[in-house]
């Protein structure tokens, strides 16, 4: 175990106005702390971070990042300082309620950050707007980015109309297209789903009663309505410089000169004209793309994060432990496997069932049982898992193979897992060929 | 242990029966007995005629969802003489509650309670998991009356302000929400009889007053009085609240039944520590 304090802390800043403050309460919390300011481009600023830190780990904090005093004691266990392992704990944004990786606390591997390529310096032919480490950053399973259920810091992006309008922007383009890392593109709104959706919806949503809740929310719409209703070039996001020319030029002289006023910048912008707007913005993302975002009250603002907090991405427990099943990125170690898994089933996720009932069927960590693995599998295909039916299929097939009705019965489910997304044999293709 | 789908059940019924109730309780309780809530002599008899060492009992309005038939009792709590209660999930407010929550007792502890018209002191543990619908939401009595019950319970709770703020302002979008705002506001306030409130709230509205004026009063008072937080939602933004709070169940819960299990030897107390880390991965323990 290595406690926080002991490893290098780096606070990165670029051009916030708030930064002075936000790094003196760090400070105050981690006297060790060290600070990178005005580096730009995602990929420079964390190698000079790992500069500053001077070790062979570092701890990275955004500038819009409060940290919580818990954070000075965790404890970070030894397996999860690896060269190829990024340790993430998911932050808590004060304007919208959502926990998730936007202003997460990461602690890196110097070898990660030497070698991962931030969309300013992606490999040719990849589309990336985030760290792009590689087949790290994927979101397959493979991932070696360790997710810490724990919340030990609070971001605020909207501290000035200007942040909060290009963190709005960033989130809106990023949380609605698909991929990840390395590889971004777009896709039909339709397809984006569950808590990726949720959070979009909620970026573009909710926030109205915080100061410049109106920006983020208004950059976010924007940022969705740019990349799905016109060809532009969404990578442009990764530029500050585009952001500093697209803001003075359009976004400012838009709504400037009115009665509000930034405390950090003295910037002046109509707050009656950028709401109007926002809620235009709304409508026409609705017509054209018929996504439905909503315009909250500020008391409808406040309720929605008062009746919180939201959970944690619980089925991270599931990836965890297939990371340990297969020994990706950590050592394998299928004892801990079954424990996360089993975690998983207590949360009602279905992909655990399916992987308790794998190791069942193939005796990993414990005898072959198949009839345990197939009440398992029974379980997890009820809960919607696309895996288990077709594992399940293949099961019945091998443990009655003269039963004609185990077999009607296994085709029935290879069709249920094909449907839900999992075809490995291709048989919905077979079937459009045979139409 | 076997599903509870096997298990006798007593349901509860609400005098009218809505339509549907018996259909959908049979489907997932075959061996549902359903009996009026207000017919005790027939409750008891219904218990008494049944053979099982447990009852499951479903309170009026409560409906078993699909998860409900095949959810297995944990035999550690249940041969630990503990009534174990699932969660219901309020129709209105979208909120995972126990209040509500189908439970399973050992029969001859309800037959005795019957027998001395008090309920017996029972270890009671909450499972977090959520195997029925709290249906109230079908006229504005049920509806009215199931709030106010509710409040009345809650007052009685420590650290229930969310729950409060929850019932007192979600779920505008669905049938009777006012109804069902009305008899929670109407809860926390002194008034100490459901029907008599209802009665009440039914007059002024025969003489002109308006249902958002009633409500915004009642609002502004308990947020004067009690610090409750709790506002109008559109009935068009309760859809987003609907959408986008994901409902699980509160710390407390899981916190609990640790707890709860602690006490249980070692199979327990290994079930609490998969508890509290399960707990862990939902809400990000240990500082929020």
């Amino acid at each position: 175990m290595v406690k926080t304090t002991d490893l290098p802390i780096v606070f990165m800043s670029y051009d916030e106005p708030w930064a002075d403050e936000y790094w003196a309460d760090l400070l105050s919390k981690a006297p060790h702390a060290k600070r990178v300011h005005g580096v730009l481009g995602l990929d420079a600023c964390h190698k000079a971070a790992l500069k500053a830190g001077g070790g062979e780990f570092v701890i990275t904090v955004d500038a819009d990042t409060i940290v919580r005093p818990s954070f000075m004691d965790v404890d970070i266990s030894d397996e999860f300082l690896k060269r190829g392992c990024r340790v993430e704990y998911p932050s808590q944004n004060v304007i919208n309620g959502q926990t998730y990786g936007n202003g997460s606390l990461k602690c890196w591997p110097g070898k990660m950050i030497r070698e991962m390529r931030t969309h300013e310096l992606s490999p040719k032919g990849k589309v990336s707007i985030d760290h792009a480490i590689g087949g790290h950053m994927s979101t397959t399973k493979a991932s070696p980015r360790v997710h810490v259920p724990e919340v030990h810091s609070d971001v605020n992006p909207a501290l000035t109309p200007y942040h909060a309008f290009r963190c709005g922007f960033r989130e809106g383009v990023r949380l609605s297209l698909a991929g990840g890392g390395g590889l971004h593109f777009r896709v039909d709104l339709k397809k984006i789903r569950g808590r990726q959706l949720q959070r979009l919806e909620a970026c573009c949503s909710v926030g109205t009663d915080c100061d410049n809740g109106y920006w983020l929310i208004y950059g976010t719409r924007l940022g969705v309505f740019m990349t799905h209703a016109s060809d532009w070039d969404f990578t442009q996001i990764n530029t500050y410089t585009w952001f500093e020319t697209f803001w003075s030029d359009f976004i400012s002289r838009r709504f400037g000169d009115g009665p509000a006023q930034c405390r950090y910048t003295g910037f002046r912008w109509d707050p009656a004209m950028l709401e109007a707007e926002t809620i235009t913005l709304g409508k026409r993302i609705y017509d054209s793309l018929n996504l439905k975002f909503f315009d909250l009250s500020p008391c409808e603002s406040h309720l929605f994060r008062e009746s919180g907090p939201e959970p944690l991405d619980w089925w991270m427990s599931d990836s965890f432990g297939f990371m340990y099943l297969k020994g990706l990125t950590l050592k394998a170690n299928p004892k801990r496997a079954r424990e996360l898994f089993e975690i998983g089933a207590l949360n009602e996720v279905a992909a655990s069932v399916n992987n308790l009932a794998r190791m069942s069927e193939l005796g990993l960590d414990g005898p072959i049982d198949t009839e345990k693995a197939l009440a398992l599998f029974e379980q997890a295909v009820e809960g919607g898992d696309k895996f288990a039916p077709y594992h399940m299929a293949n099961l019945l097939r091998e443990i009655y193979p003269d039963d004609e009705f185990q077999l009607i019965r296994a085709d029935s489910l290879t069709w249920l897992a094909a449907q839900r997304g999992f075809d490995p044999d291709d048989i919905l293709s077979s079937l459009e060929a045979v139409e | 242990m076997k599903p509870l789908a096997t298990f006798d059940c007593l349901a509860l019924l609400p005098d009218p029966e809505p339509r549907g109730t018996s259909l959908r309780i049979h489907n997932a309780l075959p061996k549902a007995r359903l009996v009026l809530a207000s017919d005790r002599d027939a409750q008891r008899t219904a218990l008494e005629a049944m053979d099982g060492a447990y009852v499951l009992v479903l309170q009026p309005n409560v409906l078993p969802n699909s998860q409900l038939a095949s959810t297995i009792p944990d035999p550690v709590l249940v041969t630990g003489d503990y009534t174990v209660t699932w969660l219901a999930r309020n129709l209105v407010t979208g909120h995972c509650e126990g209040f509500a929550g189908p439970t399973l007792y050992l029969r001859e502890t309800l037959i005795a309670d019957y027998e001395r018209k008090a309920a017996s002191p029972v270890k009671h543990a909450i499972m977090p998991y959520t195997v029925a619908d709290w249906a109230f939401n079908y006229a504005s009595r049920p509806a009215f009356s199931a709030a106010f019950d509710y409040a009345k319970q809650l007052l009685t709770l420590p650290n229930s302000a969310k729950e409060m703020t929850i019932a007192a302002s979600f779920g505008s979008d669905m049938p009777y929400a006012d109804w069902w705002h009305l008899g929670f506001l109407c809860g926390l306030s002194d008034a100490t009889e459901a029907v008599l409130s209802y009665e009440q709230e039914k007059r002024a509205m025969g003489r002109g007053a308006k249902m958002q004026d009633l409500l915004k009063d009642l609002r502004r008072k308990s947020n004067a009085e009690i610090g409750l937080i709790s506002d109008r939602i559109s009935t068009e933004n309760a859809a987003f609240f609907r959408r986008n709070r994901v409902i699980k169940p509160d710390p407390a819960v899981y916190a609990e039944l640790a707890a709860t299990y602690d006490k249980l030897g070692k199979a327990g107390q290994a079930m609490a520590a998969q508890w509290r880390e399960a707990s862990r991965w939902i809400w990000g323990e240990p500082t929020r």
